[in-house]
């Protein structure tokens, strides 16, 4: 066995592990709050590509004004999907909740479709140098530019639902929402709100990743299956739970990849994320406790 | 008058639950509202803090209409629930869960205040204060009930609402919880409580309504309620008569 090439693999395992990753948080903020899964998720890394393209590529945008512009706009995506379809149903179950997610990602998909057709597009990466040299294996500039987002965004996250009242609030309103209403808590805003966080990062992720994974409108809900499996692979709501089995499921993608065929990979990790959930099924990093007093 | 309801009628799925009850409740008073199971005593108090939006009349608190405020609203005005069944943050910390019981008055009143209350709280039940690092829903059921209580008054609400708060614990916790009611009474907070374990409601309130498939069918005071032995053999049941006889 090569060391050089299985660190290369090691590497790149990393950079995938870390877009399963990014995915997988955006997945999460939604969850602590509303205890559903938001099928929608990988469209808002999708657009936040997408739409990063045609502010700096089509529109010739600086590069830094781009990225906020995008952010900004798929915030309010998130705001007004949430608004237009969930805030208006009357005590919807979580069964509706997450019909009504998948209907907006089929929506969101067709505007991209619409609006960009079938292309893949590529962006360059943010800081153009040559890649950093690791023990003979190479790491590029964007896989760092990926990294550090993610780890500021999971720390972020971390301390925003464990450390602040209104963290803690929204983690309340998916444990019980009508006990968060008797405490005064305005359920659906604090939903509103979990959906412009889940948009932003969502936003981020795909703004990020697009220059590695290229984009196009329909490769959100290819990433987000991955997302979605390091989510639950981490505990559901657990931000560096999610870190960890992205990471997992990134470089055992990779390795198999490498040594066996790439026509494995993905059963690989599908099979991973079987055996995990028949072993532990809250999850790498859930607590059994937690999950069940979730049950109660 | 801190609480007046007229003419109330609260529906569930277009179901008429509680029909045109009116009663009120006195500043500093202690009252219960008494009924089988399947009354509407958990509807009617559902109905007073907005949980139940589907009703018609009329509820009135401090003098103001509040009949179609939102709980968000009500919460803030000064009503607290102590719901059925607890409904306790079971994945929350003891603390958080009693922290996000103070969740209107973060902002609108310094953390000193909100920790004087805590404080409190913790006295009233010292068992919360030894827990409070503890997920709340690992605690006993009485421990539970205790917390539960403990977050509405974070809120340090005019009127605490109770439903059920004996509902499915041993009596001697049944004991303790009435009791840490009646002091909190002493302490001037206004209760309403609603039970079916009328032996304690009665002992606990000054005065006492009694509700039969939707209507409020009679009201009194608590002890004179208690000693009529044609009230209690129609109304409440074989168990208190027993229990009280003792």
């Amino acid at each position: 066995m090569n060391w050089q090439n299985f660190l290369q693999l090691v590497l790149s395992g990393i950079t995938i592990g870390s877009i399963y990753a990014f995915i997988g948080i955006g997945f999460n903020i939604i969850y602590n709050t509303t205890s559903i899964i938001n099928f929608a998720q990988g469209e808002f890394v999708m657009l936040g590509g997408l739409i990063l393209y045609s502010f700096h590529q089509s529109f010739h945008i600086p590069l830094i004004p781009a990225i906020l512009l995008t952010l900004i706009l798929v915030t309010l995506i998130g705001i007004g999907m949430e608004r237009l379809t969930l805030h208006p149903v009357k005590n919807p179950t979580v069964l509706n909740m997450i019909i009504i997610t998948i209907g907006c990602s089929i929506f969101l998909k067709g505007v991209a479709l619409s609006i960009w057709g079938r292309e893949v597009y590529h962006l360059p990466f943010f800081f153009p140098r040559p890649p950093f040299r690791i023990g003979g294996a190479s790491i590029t500039t964007q896989s760092l530019v990926v990294w550090v987002a993610l780890i500021i965004s999971s720390a972020f996250l971390y301390f925003f639902y464990r450390f602040t009242l209104l963290g803690k609030a929204m983690r309340a309103c998916s444990v019980n929402p009508v006990a968060a209403r008797l405490m005064g808590i305005k359920v659906k805003s604090l939903i509103t709100l979990s959906f412009a966080l889940a948009a932003f990062l969502g936003g981020l992720a795909g703004v990020t990743i697009t220059p590695i994974s290229l984009m196009d409108y329909q490769r959100g809900s290819l990433l987000a299956l991955k997302g979605f499996a390091a989510a639950v692979l981490g505990g559901l709501g657990k931000e560096f739970g999610a870190i960890l089995a992205g990471m997992a499921l990134g470089i055992t993608e990779s390795l198999v990849a490498g040594y066996i065929s790439s026509g494995y990979k993905d059963a690989v990790s599908l099979l991973i994320l079987l055996f995990i959930l028949f072993v532990r099924p809250g999850g790498i990093m859930g607590s059994k406790e937690e999950i069940s007093l979730r049950e109660l | 008058m801190l609480l007046e309801v007229k003419n109330l009628t609260a529906y569930r799925d277009s179901i008429p639950i509680v029909r045109s009850v009116s009663f009120h409740v006195n500043e500093g008073e202690s009252v219960a509202i008494l009924g089988a199971n399947g009354a509407g005593k958990t509807t009617l108090i559902e109905s007073i803090i907005g949980i139940i939006s589907e009703k018609t009349g009329e509820v009135r608190f401090k003098g103001k209409d509040i009949t179609r405020l939102n709980s968000e609203e009500i919460v803030k005005r000064g009503i607290s629930l102590v719901p059925q069944g607890r409904e306790i943050f079971s994945t929350l910390s003891v603390k958080d869960n009693l922290l996000l019981g103070a969740y209107t008055r973060f902002g609108r009143e310094s953390m000193a205040s909100i920790k004087e209350t805590l404080e409190e709280v913790y006295g009233l039940f010292p068992i919360l204060k030894e827990r409070e690092k503890q997920l709340a829903g690992t605690l006993s059921g009485g421990e539970q009930q205790m917390l539960a209580i403990g977050r509405a008054l974070m809120a340090k609400p005019t009127l605490l609402l109770l439903d059920e708060p004996s509902l499915g614990l041993a009596p001697q916790i049944r004991a303790k919880i009435f009791s840490s009611l009646e002091e909190l009474h002493k302490k001037g907070i206004t209760l309403l409580l609603v039970e079916q374990n009328t032996f304690y409601a009665l002992r606990i309130t000054e005065r006492a309504y009694v509700m039969e498939t939707g209507r409020l069918v009679m009201e009194g005071k608590s002890e004179e309620i208690a000693k009529d032995p044609e009230v209690i053999r129609a109304y409440l049941g074989r168990e208190y008569r027993e229990k009280w006889e003792r």
